[in-house]
């Protein structure tokens, strides 16, 4: 953890907003952008990386931590996801469609403007679930034990999934 | 170049990707106007914080629907002036339910059957009355009449595991 932020999560857990505030300006940026990534609509993202810094504030007594605080805040952004994917399933009548490539492409650039537009558009195309598990190995460094763990799914599950999320990347990508 | 060796150009490319990014719209207000409670609440049970959110909703939305039904102003200005006041206070009601929701749904999975089942029951029956109000506010359009039949029906499974 970084020098200050243990002193600002110890008051924020105090229920100090100023100290929580601070929390957000220097980690809002790196949830919005993984949470851009998940969801691929920019929209979607703004209102999770809300969601996800409301959580952290409710919960942050449960907070150790163990982790870091950047971390913990990535963890509660996945349930967030997964909850608001889940949601909105029950809600859709027939399957979803998948993202809208060249309009996420066009946040992505806005978003990260040293971001490669060929990588974010491959991997927008990408099914979600092969796409969350290529983020949180390849961008995000987890190990397939830990993605497991926060999908609910099986390891062998994460590694198929990666495996094809490569093949079909080397193909849209012609490499 | 052999298999791996694209593998690992995809993995190094993925992973030189940058990891922040800027929202467009500015979001910090909107996550204050749900962090804040009144002051002392947060040391309340979570229950409680609940239950207290839910009657200040409750009377929110009394208000409007009595103030609703009284004759009409005799000025334009003062029934603006309440409207805006009601609404301000919609606003400031509904924004303790949401917060109130979130910190028991942050330690739901800790407490017992009986309790969780007592915070979802007041909490999808502030939802409902909510929900009914608002299909008379808005007019009852079969969407909106569906919105509060769904949320009935929710209601309606819980009462059933109760009973």
């Amino acid at each position: 953890m970084a020098e200050g932020e243990a002193s600002l999560v110890s008051r924020a857990k105090r229920r100090d907003p100023g100290a929580f505030e601070a929390l957000y300006h220097t980690h809002h940026r790196r949830v919005y952008a993984f949470l851009l990534r998940l969801t691929c609509d920019p929209r979607a993202a703004e209102e999770l990386t809300q969601d996800v810094f409301v959580r952290a504030w409710n919960g942050l007594q449960g907070f150790r931590g163990a982790s870091a605080f950047g971390t913990w805040l990535r963890t509660i952004a996945v349930r967030v996801h997964l909850n608001a994917q889940r949601a909105a399933q029950r809600l859709a009548e027939h399957e979803q469609a998948g993202p809208d490539v060249e309009r996420y492409a066009f946040a992505a650039k806005r978003a990260m403007p040293e971001t490669q537009v060929d990588l974010e558009r491959a991997l927008a195309a990408l099914p979600v679930r092969a796409r969350e598990v290529i983020l949180l190995f390849d961008v995000y460094g987890y190990r397939h034990d830990e993605i497991a763990e926060l999908l609910g799914i099986q390891p062998g599950t994460s590694k198929a999934h990666l495996h094809r999320a490569r093949q079909s990347m080397k193909e849209m990508l012609d490499l | 170049m052999t298999e791996h060796d694209r593998d690992h150009e995809i993995a190094q490319r993925l992973a030189q990707l940058p990891t922040e990014g800027e929202p467009v719209n500015e979001l910090w207000q909107g996550i204050e106007a749900r962090m804040h409670v009144w002051p002392g609440l947060h040391h309340w049970p979570v229950f409680a914080q609940l239950a207290a959110a839910s009657v200040l909703f409750a009377v929110g939305l009394g208000t409007g629907w009595a103030l609703g039904a009284r004759p009409p102003a005799p000025s334009p200005a003062p029934a603006a002036a309440a409207a805006m006041q009601l609404a301000a206070e919609v606003q400031r009601t509904g924004t303790e339910y949401v917060a109130a929701l979130a910190a028991f749904a942050s330690i739901v999975d800790s407490m017992s059957a009986d309790v969780r089942l007592q915070g979802r029951e007041a909490a999808i029956s502030a939802l409902l009355g909510a929900a009914k109000e608002w299909a008379q506010l808005q007019g009852q359009t079969p969407e909106n009449m569906e919105f509060f039949q769904n949320i009935t029906n929710e209601r309606d499974k819980l009462v059933t595991v109760r009973f």
